[in-house]
Order: structure tokens, then sequence, then C-alpha cells
């Protein structure tokens, strides 16, 4: 097990205010907090070579959980270790075989190109010259950058950086690799590239990652398993199949009208309806018992244009959960 | 181009404008007051007392670093917890990389100055005795800097205590006025502190005025060291066990 953790917690003090002088007066003389849970009783088991994906809605706790993971911050109850090591302890061994990417914050130098960062990254790590520029050549290559790394990194754009990013994080090849939404802010061909490395690089090396992300498309395509936490607490963990089918065997359609239907219509009640803005196309959720009875239903009543189906998306079944936790019970 | 100017505006111009400063007032206080000697200085002895201070400053006083506690603010410390290789450690190294910079200035300064005629050649021993000294004066800045910095654990703010230490040390360690010429009750008292150390007697050592002796003065810059370093330890460990990676 390369990650063991069980009935983790972590509790912050807040400061509060009331707003105004008044308030500003009040909190000088006798400043107030609160305890926050961001993390309570949250356990996991993670093997060697896995992709996870931590999943919730901001604030749920995911980016505390990488930190406790990383040695960034301790738990104030419960265990926690990673690679046999206690992550606060903050051992040079530990630190040498973990890495955090970022997606919001960006680890890299920004007044001199990325190569500067790279080579005191090598100094830290203490990667020997020809291995150094080994896997410097391997991951520039891979990301298609060997061009920019003698540019200013605050030059580049936000996917070439990214992409020195990941560099910066795997020169030392780590066993264990935590990404916090790493594609976050990134286009759509930038985010299948990061994707598409990802993937290839973890089938040659088998490092276990460790990912959140608010991009489902970035959990579906790269996680075997997806461990869902909200309001600090963990509330599934399992394969990703199973949590898309989380909600029944339902069928995900979208369909296309060449005139706005009637949207008071009792059949659109029990299909969780979203409507575009002109009201002309609408995406459906449908059991897969009543399809084709609903679906002869609408095609024979309105003037269809366009009707596909898919799987229920994993954003439907996140935004379900979070609604109706009680849904899927606590993990 | 940016990067230059920078480097100009950050680490040269305070100090010689500084110097400039000083340089007019004290002619003005000798003109203006018809002085040909306060105490022991001439014009010429101040105006080469206010040279050395430049010196000093670019040696020993010039490393003000904000980035500690920008860093410990704005979360970016959680990537040194990251790396085998400490928050202190790369703060050291850049100070050493700064000094280095330094030096250069300093030694284009001296030899500016030394061919202006703004300062006396005293010899040679005098000159490195007073880039030793003041190279080690730097070393307790840093910490000292660096102590400030960390109580951005506890602080939101800490650049107003730093302000704080600089003008202090300004007045206290003989930067602006020569400590000689204050009353005796407070050389006394500052004599067991680490205040004239930080630019009075470097200054004198550089003047090569004897008794300032090169020795005693390094070993007890150098005692004043051991403390700073062990009240940084202090506040490091501490602070990092606050330490909250806000922002990530």
């Amino acid at each position: 097990m390369i990650i063991k953790c069980q009935n983790l917690t972590k509790r912050f003090k807040r400061a509060t205010k009331e707003a105004g002088l008044l308030g500003t007066l009040k909190s000088f003389i006798s400043p107030q907090h609160t305890l926050v849970e961001a993390v309570k009783d949250f356990s996991i088991n993670i093997d060697k070579g896995e992709m996870v994906g931590l999943l919730g809605p901001n604030g749920a706790g995911k980016t505390t959980l990488m930190k406790m993971f990383t040695g960034i911050i301790a738990p104030s109850d419960g265990e926690v270790s990673v690679l046999g090591f206690e992550p606060f302890k903050r051992d040079i061994e530990f630190r040498r075989k973990i890495s955090l990417v970022m997606g919001q914050k960006s680890q890299l130098w920004w007044d001199i190109p990325a190569m500067d960062s790279f080579l005191l990254l090598k100094a830290y790590y203490e990667i020997k010259e020809p291995v150094f520029r080994e896997r410097l050549d391997e991951l520039a290559l891979l990301l298609d950058v060997t061009d920019l790394l003698t540019t200013h990194v605050r030059r580049l754009s936000l996917g070439e950086r990214m992409k020195m990013e990941m560099i910066a994080c795997l020169l030392h090849q780590p066993e264990v690799l935590f990404l916090d939404e790493p594609t976050i802010g990134l286009d759509v061909v930038a985010q299948m590239n990061i994707r598409n490395f990802l993937i290839s690089y973890q089938k040659q090396y088998r490092t276990t990652i460790i990912l959140t992300s608010h991009y489902m498309a970035d959990v579906e395509a790269l996680c075997d398993r997806v461990a869902l936490i909200l309001n600090g607490q963990g509330y599934f963990d399992g394969p990703i199949a199973k949590f898309e089918s989380l909600l029944g065997r339902d069928k995900f359609v979208s369909i296309i009208f060449s005139q706005a239907p009637n949207k008071l219509d009792p059949i659109w009640e029990k299909l969780f309806p979203e409507w575009s803005e002109d009201s002309t196309r609408v995406e459906l959720r449908i059991s897969e018992d009543n399809f084709r009875e609903i679906a002869s239903e609408v095609l024979s009543k309105y003037p269809v244009l366009d009707f596909s189906t898919d799987k229920l998306p994993i954003e439907r079944v996140m935004k379900s959960i979070i609604s109706k936790p009680e849904l899927v019970g606590r993990s | 181009m940016a990067y230059k100017f920078n480097f100009i505006l950050m680490v040269i111009a305070p100090v010689l404008v500084f110097y400039l400063v000083k340089y007019n007032i004290w002619s003005s206080i000798y003109a203006l007051n018809d002085l040909s000697i306060i105490k022991n200085y001439t014009l010429q002895e101040m105006l080469n007392y206010q040279a050395w201070s430049m010196v000093v400053a670019f040696l020993g006083l010039a490393y003000i670093n904000s980035k500690v506690s920008e860093d410990i603010r704005m979360g970016r410390i959680s990537a040194f917890l990251l790396y085998p290789f400490d928050f202190w450690k790369f703060h050291t190294g850049s100070f050493l990389g700064f000094q280095l910079t330094q030096l250069t200035i300093c030694l284009f300064t001296v030899f500016a100055l030394l061919m202006s005629g703004l300062v006396e050649w005293a010899s040679w021993i005098p000159l490195l005795q007073g880039i030793v000294i003041s190279l080690e004066v730097g070393v307790l800045w840093f910490i000292l800097m660096f102590s400030i910095a960390l109580l951005s654990f506890w602080m939101e703010e800490t650049w107003v205590l730093r302000v704080m230490l600089i003008t202090i040390s300004q007045f206290l360690s003989g930067s602006i006025i020569p400590i000689d010429l204050y009353p005796q009750w407070l050389q006394s008292i500052l004599a067991y502190t680490p205040f004239p150390y930080l630019t009075f007697v470097p200054i004198k050592i550089f003047m090569g005025q004897g008794e300032y002796g090169f020795l005693s003065s390094f070993f007890i810059i150098l005692f004043w060291i051991i403390i700073a370093f062990f009240m940084l330890k202090v506040i490091w460990n501490k602070g990092v066990k606050l330490y909250t990676a806000a922002g990530i």
C-alpha cells in the first residue's frame, strides 16, 4: 500500500470579524475564532500504480487532503502514511520520492528561463548530469517544448507554462505524483495534451497518481478510481465505472428541436431537463426501463432534428450527489 | 531592460542616494555653523567617514529580503516544504549570490572613491580587513532580516518591523552620525549591543584607526551572529509548526 490513510482529520481556527468599523474595533480588542473541520474522518488506501481522482466541490477538503499527503500541513487527528513515511515529518528521502503540481500556483521562477529552474531542481534532487539530460530531453519531446526551454517563464503561454511545471515535477521521477487541478485555466487542446502526456507517462513508469480536478474530462480520461469528498468527509471510493452508474442505468439524452417545444409538458417533469437559452435544445436523464416509451413519445409529439444518447456524464452524477449526498452514504 | 533598471534601482541607488544626502547634510552643517572641527572630525574626515559608510552599506547592510515574507504570506513556502532542499538553504544561497554582486559593486565603489579623492588611502591591510568585517556584518544583517521576515508566520505585514530596524540601526550603528559624537552614557550602552559593529567599527577599520582591533571586532561580531542564529532557529521551528499553507 503506497498511501494509507485512516480517520484523517484536520481542524483550522478561522478568525471571524463583523463588518464595519465597530466590528474592526471589537475584533482588535477581542478577536473571535471559529473551529472549522476541513477534513473529518477520511480514510483511503491506494496501491502502487493506481490513478485516483479526488472529486468534490469547492471547499470539500480535497486540497487540504493533498497538503496532508505531501507533508505541507500536519493532521489534527488520524494517521497517514505515504511510501512508509509520515508526511509531516518531511524526511529528506520522502521529499525525494514525491511531487506536487499545483495548477493554480506556479513553482517555476518567473524571471528566468525554465531551463534555469530545471538546473536548480537538478541540484536540489542531486540528479546526475547524464540522467538529467536524458530525462529532460524525453519529457521536453513528449510535451513538445524543446524549443521553449530557454524562454523566460513569464513569456510563456499558460499551456506552455503548465508543460514546464510537469517537467519540473517529473525530473526526479517521483514514485507518487500529486496533481492539484493541473489543467485549470487551460484551453481544450492544452488540456488534452496534458492528459495524453500523463497517460503515456504513467503507462511507462507506473507512477502512482492522485489527482484533483474540476474538469470531469480529466478524471474520466486519467483515473481508474474516484474518491468523492463532501464537507470534508468521504462519500464514495471505488472504480469510476461504478461511480458513473451510481444513479442507476440512466441514459443521457440530447435532443435538438426545429422549434422550441412546450416546456410545461408534464413529460419533462421527471427527466431532469436542462434547456438551452432558446429552448430548442434539451438534455435529459431517462431511465433505461422507460427509454423506448419516452423516446417514442418525444419523437412523435415534437419536431426533432437530432436525437443522441450516451451514458450519464460524470458531471451530472456529481451534481446529483452534491445536492443529495444520502444517495451514496458515507464510505 | 526591466531587470537592469530594477537592479540599479533596488541595489545601487538607495545606498548611493543616501550617501549623497549625508554628504550634503554634513557639508551644510560645517558651512552654516562655520565649523572647522566637530569633536575629532574635520569636514574632510567626516566626509571620509560617510564615504566609507557607503562602502560598508554596500557590503554589510544592503540585503533586504522581502521575498521571504511574501513567500510565507502567499503560501509559496509550500513548494520549499516539498523539495529535499530547505527554505533557509535557498535564501542563504540567494544571499551569498547577492553578496558576490555586492562585492563587485563595493570594489568598484572603493576604486572610484579613491580615484576621486573622496576617501583617503590608508593601506591595503585596513582595506582588506574592512572588507572582511563588512562581509561578516552582512551575515549578521542577513540573519536579522531573515528573522524579521519569518515573523510573517504570525503577522500579516512585517515591513514595518524591517523599516524600524533599519531606521534604528542607521542612528545607533553610526551610519548617519559617528557614534563617538554621541554622549558618553549612550556610547557605553551601545558597546553592549551589536549596533556599533554594523557600521561604526567597520568604518574605523577601513580608516585604519587601530584602536578598533580587527580580530577582537571579528570575534565580537561572530558572537552576535551565533546569538542571532539561535534566535532564528527558534522562530523558524515555531513558525513552521504554525504554518498553514494559505492559497495553495
